[in-house]
């Protein structure tokens, strides 16, 4: 069909000649070139599994830079690569031996591309401060107590997690009130429930840590905090795997 | 020797009352056209894969699973429509002068800037039922505010995208040049304001004439450039709508940005001796 500007595709003339207009040679041609690729790659050596190192992260200005202006998509998907990192092809690397100053710093890019997200916090609360190691626990908790000074009504559960793990796992009762006092002095907005606010109580008393868990889970619960059931779920199966957890070890290499 | 065709077809008293028809028309056949060449499927086959992978995305993610899930489609959807839109007018245009099809519509009375501008509206028609698609889809999931905004910005970036894609296939004639430019100056045009950032105060530059250079370079640019990094932001679903009177910036942005390069397009091709 011809009309302004040339012609419309028509369908019909798409349609393919029969397998039977191919010549015979250009048939048998196909074939070999095809087994030919088989025979290179059964020839070529299998892919090895060799776990590296976490990256330094690349500076933030970078990052904006390869956002293309919409930073929020490229901070998720940098959170799942950080996240997925333990599972390299072949390799399972375990979180004592990643390199937690690098780690941190890529926590903190992900919070500077996306600080309305919480997942980089959620991260360092509930998965990378579990390594039985004293000197990474405590950097992850530094990493969540740092960020809390930024946006304290929004990153408040995550100290009171902190404030939880440094009472519990650290036995650093200091620490702990340092942290539960920051949420009642800085964390006032009306989102914030009043149980939050009054945490230096609930450390005070001589509970395990499982219980603190769960009142603190159950306080989330209530005040609506944890909407989201990938979260919820992850948090309950968390919970319900609790054990008596070993010391932590001061430096050493124990996992 | 041939005398070379006239740039603009002589004024006829019927032609001239049926420019408005004939853009109609040539951009109805424009989306025929599309129709025909199955881009409707290939543009809902994308929005399926960045589907598949905004679920694929939110299954790994611990927590803000549903941020995820549509940050990542509406990611995923404007690249990809980028993309295809882009590519898509650049062969669209390309085909019709090699085929001498745009030569017939002159001598049907059609005016070249008739002609530009149908296959113009044509192209933006296509972007706004395809956004019109995915904006449905939003709205099933969305507050109407934040899905609305979004669309209507990725509209106005879209049809941006086309008139770039115009512009540099009837001024270089050329698919190669014209695709590499367009995705360059879709690039620039995106990254606009961090570059402006990181020439005029980031440490990774040092200080001196270098540096001065970059940021006039930069800023100059800047001026220039519509700043598509601020259309369509994914962080309008998900956290926080656009404030007051952006939409309305952006499309006054887009307005001008799109006139301006359908005028420099249309002064090269009444130029360009056919």
């Amino acid at each position: 069909m011809v009309w302004l500007g040339g012609s419309i595709p028509d369908r019909a003339r798409d349609r393919p000649r029969p397998w039977s207009a191919v010549p015979a040679p250009l048939r048998l041609a196909l074939l070999a070139a095809f087994a030919g690729h088989l025979l290179v790659h059964s020839l070529q050596p299998s892919p090895l599994a060799r776990a590296t190192d976490l990256p330094a992260p690349p500076p933030l200005a970078m990052m904006r830079l390869a956002a293309l202006g919409d930073a929020l998509p490229l901070a998720q998907l940098s959170t799942l690569y950080l996240q997925a990192f333990d599972n390299q092809p072949g390799v399972s690397v375990p979180f004592a031996d990643l390199d937690y100053g690098r780690l941190r710093d890529w926590l903190s890019l992900l919070l500077a591309l996306d600080p309305i997200g919480q997942y980089p916090l959620l991260l360092a609360s509930h998965v990378y401060a579990q390594v039985p190691i004293e000197s990474r626990q405590r950097s992850m908790l530094d990493f969540v107590r740092q960020s809390f000074d930024a946006d304290p009504d929004r990153r408040w559960r995550w100290l009171a997690h902190a404030a939880i793990l440094a009472r519990h796992r650290l036995q650093d009762t200091d620490l702990a009130m340092a942290y539960a006092r920051a949420i009642s002095e800085q964390a006032t907005g009306p989102s914030v429930p009043g149980w939050a606010r009054q945490m230096s109580v609930l450390l005070l008393a001589d509970r395990g840590e499982v219980e603190a868990a769960k009142v603190l889970l159950g306080g989330l619960l209530a005040s609506g905090a944890i909407s989201d059931p990938q979260e919820l779920r992850f948090l309950l199966e968390r919970l319900a795997g609790s054990e008596p957890l070993p010391q932590p070890a001061k430096d050493g290499n124990s996992r | 020797m041939t005398a070379p065709v006239p740039a603009m077809q002589a004024p006829n008293s019927t032609a001239g009352g049926r420019w408005p028809l004939q853009l109609f028309t040539i951009a109805g056949f424009t989306l025929l056209e599309a129709w025909r060449s199955r881009l409707p499927w290939l543009l809902a086959g994308s929005l399926a894969l960045a589907l598949a992978a905004g679920l694929f995305a939110a299954e790994l993610a611990i927590t803000e699973s549903a941020r995820f899930r549509i940050a990542l489609i509406a990611s995923g959807v404007r690249f990809a429509w980028v993309f295809i839109l882009a590519v898509y007018v650049i062969s669209s245009l390309t085909r019709e002068l090699n085929e001498r099809g745009f030569e017939s519509a002159l001598s049907l009375e059609v005016t070249r800037t008739t002609w530009v501008l149908g296959k113009l509206a044509g192209f933006i028609s296509l972007a706004a039922v395809a956004v019109g698609s995915v904006c449905v889809m939003l709205l099933i999931a969305l507050p109407p505010l934040a899905a609305l905004a979004w669309s209507a910005s990725l509209l106005f970036e879209l049809a941006i995208v086309i008139a770039m894609a115009q512009f540099f296939t009837l001024s270089l004639a050329s698919v190669p040049a014209a695709a590499v430019l367009s995705a360059a100056l879709y690039v620039l045009t995106r990254s606009i304001d961090a570059l402006v950032l990181i020439a005029s105060g980031s440490p990774l530059l040092a200080a001196g004439p270098w540096r001065d250079l970059s940021r006039l370079g930069t800023e100059a640019l800047s001026w220039v450039l519509p700043s598509l990094d601020r259309f369509a932001q994914t962080g309008w679903l998900v956290d926080q709508l656009p404030a007051p009177g952006m939409l309305g910036l952006q499309f006054v942005q887009c307005l001008v940005f799109v006139s301006l390069l359908t005028a420099a397009a249309l002064v090269d091709f009444h130029r360009r001796d056919l």
